[in-house]
Order: structure tokens, then C-alpha cells, then sequence
């Protein structure tokens, strides 16, 4: 439901987590903790696409793990730099600025044991999913785990009224407030298997309105 | 499904201050074969529309390249139509395989976003800047993929005017129309004649000044919206003196008819492609890099006078291909480009961008 409101929010980055905080009900920041604190180990190597301000990745680093973190926008990673100096953890967190086009570029195959994507998959048009769904799946080692968070459509018809009606305030102010597009990730359950990726686990949060799914690569 | 999309390009259409994207992938136009020329645009659904339209008698493919559902020229200046849009479309969409050439043609107008150097590194393909309309595609194909000089220029006719219009009174409509009726319920005096009175100010206001913007040659676009509002008010006066004289009215109406000016006078030229943004120039020597207008938030580029150095000039001819003024010309004599009319540069900066020997700047 926040995705609207998260793109008025993208341009400002220093805002960026407060609003993302704020519009997920305080759920994403409680996510993030969940997965750090229940899925990553010490010295795993892990990768953090779309790292944003960083939040994520440095939660990653406090519990021992080996982060890479890439982004697309200059200004996040300005935060993130600055918000990574702040906790000194700058020899375990690697940025990079690259767009996850060029994911076949910059990494050789299994060689990481975890793959993060939260709130990123929604802004890539469907081939471009697919694309990455293949890359993740060859970068990650054998027994890997690629964690994904992102909003999708609830599938109860009362849900989907009231997001609906949650919806429509925030695609006005969207509309009025940055020129950019509104869309929720659609049938990507369907498509974990034919990428080669099993589901482990998968939790809703907000009406069934932000997904976790938990994905294992199928060797 | 067909209402759903027919809805969505009719609000392309008139609320074009956000974006319309629909699904970035490749199409097949005709009978294409391994030779057939590839074409790129942008995935705003009124553009798509009328690029196909524009390619239905070719046999080619059509890459719709992701811009968040944003205009080509917007777009590629505001950095939503980029590089990285065509690396990432000509990746997922396979379109290697499909012919054999590696030349794109890319729209003249992406020109300020699109880095063929960096394209021809990452994929290999190589750019070509094709026509500013779509329109002009299939002469340009027929003519062995060569621009004519009238093929370059952006032109800003009776139709596109009116259509810029539109744009802004649908916006100004809506906003009008929900402010009034709410306000109406407390107010009895704001009755439905008063509300075709103010829409009809509305309609006077934004379109009479498109209408006739060529016949009238001030110097700035506040000027010219300011002299055409003391002729509405003198209209309203005068109507109001000798016709039919209602104090409501004449008030009602000299307020809003100053409101409406007050706001397209702000950026009356930046709403053309034929004359600079006022407002960006101010800014920007102000110092700012971002504008906001209305309800919108841009990123500024660079505001100012262009000027070439001559010295450096390698007479590469990438800026006459790509500005949409027209303002270069390739000299003969000591083979290198020369810099005419500076003063109808509407600073686009595609020129200073994609200008191999960087000897353009703008001050």
C-alpha cells in the first residue's frame, strides 16, 4: 500500500526511511530486523540489491555477516555511505553503484551464500525481474537463500476493497506530488519455479498487502 | 481490459504531469527479418500509440524502452529515459539474436539522456539519432536513414499548441471545479452560471494565449501573458458597461481571471518547445537545481547563453544532428561547425551532452 507514497518519498533520500517506517505501519524496520536477526549468520556473504540508505545491509553487518550492497540512485548510497561511517562498519559493507541490469557483469557465479531484494522488485518492469530472478539464482551458492520483501495485491476480495480505498489517497497525493508510476508486483509466485527458486517460507504483513517470501536455489 | 487501457491513454492525454508506462518489451511491426532497422522509444502509453501508428506500413521492431512512463524529451532530460533504459531493454528483450545489424535508432529528442559511446561499450549496438517525430520515420526510412534539416526541428503547431493547452486546463479544471463545489455548499451565491462563468474564464485564459502565440512577438512570456489579460479584463469591462452590469460578476470575474494569469504567467514559454522555461533561468542563476511548478518537482540542467569554441571543434557534426533549433551549420572552409542564432537556444543541453569534443558550454 505505501508504494505511491514511497516514490514521493524516493527523491528525498534523507527521508527516505522514516517514511518507508511511517507508511508500512512500522512493519518494513520490524522485517528487516526479523531477517537479520533469524536468517543471517556470521561471515556469510551476503548481497544487498537496491541497498537504499543502507538500513538493511548495516543490521547485516552488526551480526558478523559480509555485505555487498548495490543501488541504482547516487543519492541513497550518499546516505548509506554516511550512515555506514557513522557505525563503523565500512570494512564489512561494499558499495557499488550499478543497475541490477548489469548483475551478469559484476559477479561470478555462487558466490554468495545470501541474496536480499526489499522494496526493489516492484520498480522493475517484468523482463527485468526475470532477468535478475536467473542472475541471483547463479550467484548464489548451492544451499543459497534469496530473501525477498516487496508489495503485492491482496488476494481476499475485502482486502483488496479496503487496500483499494487505502490506495486511492495516496495515488492522489502521488500524482500531485512527483510524476512517477504506481505498481505492485504481479504474479511472481507463479514464476519462482521456472527461475529454478523452491519456497521455503513466505509471511504477509498489512492486509496481505507486503510480502516476504523465503527462496531456496534448486540444484 | 480495452476500456481500462482506452481510460488510461485518455488520462495520458490530459494529465500528462505524471507518468503512464506501459510494459517496457520488444514488438515485432510487420514481417521483420535479420535486416529490418530497430527502432527505440519510451514506455508513455500516448507515445507508444503514436509510434506505432507511425510504423505501421515498415517491417522493423520496436523497442519500448522503460521511462517510467515518460515522454521522450521529458524523459530524457529529466533523467527517466537514459543509457541504462536501453542497455537494460536491448539485455531482456533478446533482440541480439533477432538481426544482425547492431544499429538503433534512437528518437532525436532522448539525445539529452542517451550516451551512444557508452551504449556502443556495453552492448556493442550502435546509436543513430533518427527523426524528432515519429511521423517523419517512414520518409526517413525511404530516404536510405538520412534526416533532412525539417526532419530536426521541433515544431510547435496549432495542434500541439492547443494540446499543451489542454494539459493545463484539465489540471486547472479539476482543481477549479473541486474547490468551487466544495466551497458552494457554505455559499449559496456560487450557483451553476457562475461555475460555466469561471470554467468559460478558464477556457479564455489557457487557450487564447496558445492560440495566438506566434502573432504575438514580445519579448517574455509574462509579458505576453499580462497584455492579453488587460485585454480579457478590458472585454469583461466593457461587457459589463454596456451590456449587462452585475457587480458579482465583474468582480467574480476580474479576480479570477488575475488568478489564472498569475499562474500562466509563471512559466508561459517554458510551456513551448520553441522558447526557454522562465522559471528555470531564474532558478538556476539563483543558484537552485530543481524547479518546482505547479505541482511538479524537475531537475534543472543548465540555464543560460550557449557558445561554441571554435577552436576546439573537431567538426564531428553530432550537434547539428541532434539540436532541435536548428542553430548549427557545418562550415565548408575550415571544416568545423558554426553557431547561428544563440539566441533561440532553448538550452536543452543535448548538444553540450553528446558534443564529442566538449567544446559547447552554456554560461
Amino acid at each position: 500500500m505505501s508504494y505511491v507514497y514511497m516514490k514521493a518519498l524516493e527523491k528525498k533520500a534523507e527521508k527516505y526511511d522514516k517514511g518507508i517506517s511511517y507508511l508500512t505501519l512500522g512493519h518494513l524496520p520490524k522485517i528487516k530486523k526479523y531477517i537479520s536477526e533469524n536468517f543471517v549468520l556470521k561471515d556469510e556473504k551476503i548481497l544487498d540489491i537496491g541497498m537504499g540508505t543502507g538500513t538493511f545491509s548495516i543490521l547485516c553487518a552488526e551480526k558478523g555477516a559480509v555485505v555487498t550492497g548495490i543501488d541504482y540512485s547516487e543519492k541513497m548510497l550518499g546516505v548509506a555511505n554516511e550512515n555506514i561511517k557513522k557505525k563503523g562498519l565500512t570494512e564489512s559493507i561494499q558499495i557499488m553503484k550499478i543497475p541490477v541490469i548489469e548483475l551478469d557483469k559484476q559477479f561470478t557465479d555462487k558466490s554468495f551464500d545470501k541474496v536480499t531484494a526489499i522494496l526493489v522488485f516492484s520498480e522493475l518492469y517484468q523482463a527485468e525481474q526475470d532477468f535478475c530472478l536467473d542472475q541471483i539464482n547463479r550467484i548464489l551458492k548451492d544451499n543459497g537463500e534469496f530473501i525477498l520483501v516487496d508489495e503485492v495485491k491482496p488476494k481476499k476480495v475485502w482486502k483488496k476493497i479496503v487496500y483499494f480505498f487505502i490506495r486511492i489517497p495516496l495515488v492522489v497525493i502521488t500524482y500531485f506530488k512527483s510524476q512517477l508510476t504506481t505498481q505492485s508486483l504481479k504474479n511472481i509466485e507463479r514464476r519462482f519455479k521456472s527461475h529454478n527458486f523452491s519456497l521455503i517460507e513466505e509471511r504477509a504483513y498489512l492486509l496481505d498487502s507486503l510480502k516476504l517470501f523465503r527462496l531456496k536455489k534448486i540444484t | 481490459m480495452n476500456l481500462k487501457k482506452s481510460l488510461k491513454l485518455f488520462l495520458g492525454f490530459f494529465l500528462r504531469w505524471t507518468g503512464f508506462p506501459v510494459e517496457p518489451t520488444l514488438l515485432k511491426i510487420g514481417n521483420p527479418t535479420k535486416e529490418s532497422p530497430v527502432f527505440v522509444t519510451c514506455n508513455f502509453n500516448l507515445t507508444v500509440k503514436r509510434v506505432l501508428k507511425a510504423l505501421k506500413d515498415l517491417d522493423c521492431y520496436l523497442l519500448i524502452a522503460p521511462s517510467n512512463g515518460i515522454n521522450v524529451w521529458c524523459g530524457a532530460c529529466g533523467d527517466d529515459f537514459h543509457t541504462d533504459s536501453v542497455l537494460s531493454i536491448i539485455k531482456t528483450s533478446g533482440i541480439d539474436d533477432l538481426v544482425e545489424h547492431r544499429t538503433l535508432i534512437l528518437p532525436q529528442l532522448s539525445a539529452p539522456g542517451m550516451d551512444p559511446i557508452s551504449i556502443k561499450k556495453k552492448s556493442g549496438w550502435n546509436v543513430k539519432f533518427g527523426p524528432v517525430y515519429a511521423k517523419d520515420i517512414y520518409s526517413y526510412v525511404e530516404n536510405q536513414f538520412n534526416k533532412s534539416e525539417s526532419q530536426r526541428i521541433v515544431r510547435f503547431p496549432i495542434s500541439k499548441r492547443l494540446e499543451m493547452a489542454s494539459l493545463y486546463f484539465f489540471l486547472l479544471f479539476l482543481l477549479t471545479s473541486a474547490v468551487y463545489w466544495i466551497v458552494a455548499i457554505f455559499l449559496p451565491i456560487l450557483n451553476l452560471f457562475l461555475y460555466l462563468d469561471t470554467v468559460l474564464i478558464l477556457i479564455g485564459l489557457i487557450y487564447g494565449p496558445m492560440l495566438i502565440l506566434p502573432s504575438i512577438t514580445w519579448k517574455t512570456g509574462k509579458l505576453k501573458i499580462w497584455i492579453y489579460e488587460v485585454i480579457a479584463l478590458s472585454l469583461i469591462i466593457l461587457f459589463n458597461l454596456f451590456i449587462r452590469f452585475d457587480l458579482l460578476y465583474l468582480i467574480w470575474n476580474i479576480v479570477a481571471s488575475l488568478l489564472i494569469s498569475l499562474i500562466m504567467a509563471e512559466d508561459f514559454h517554458g510551456l513551448t518547445p520553441i522558447f526557454k522555461s522562465e522559471i528555470g533561468a531564474k532558478i538556476w542563476k539563483k543558484g537552485g537545481d530543481k524547479m518546482r511548478f505547479l505541482f511538479g518537482e524537475y531537475k534543472l540542467q543548465p540555464y543560460g547563453q550557449i557558445t561554441l569554441e571554435r577552436d576546439k571543434c573537431i567538426g564531428c557534426k553530432v550537434c547539428i544532428e541532434v539540436c532541435p533549433r536548428n542553430l548549427y551549420a557545418f562550415n565548408k572552409d575550415d571544416d568545423k561547425v558554426d553557431l547561428r542564432n544563440s539566441e533561440k537556444c532553448i538550452n536543452c543541453n543535448a548538444c553540450v551532452k553528446r558534443c564529442l569534443a566538449q567544446c559547447l558550454e552554456i554560461k
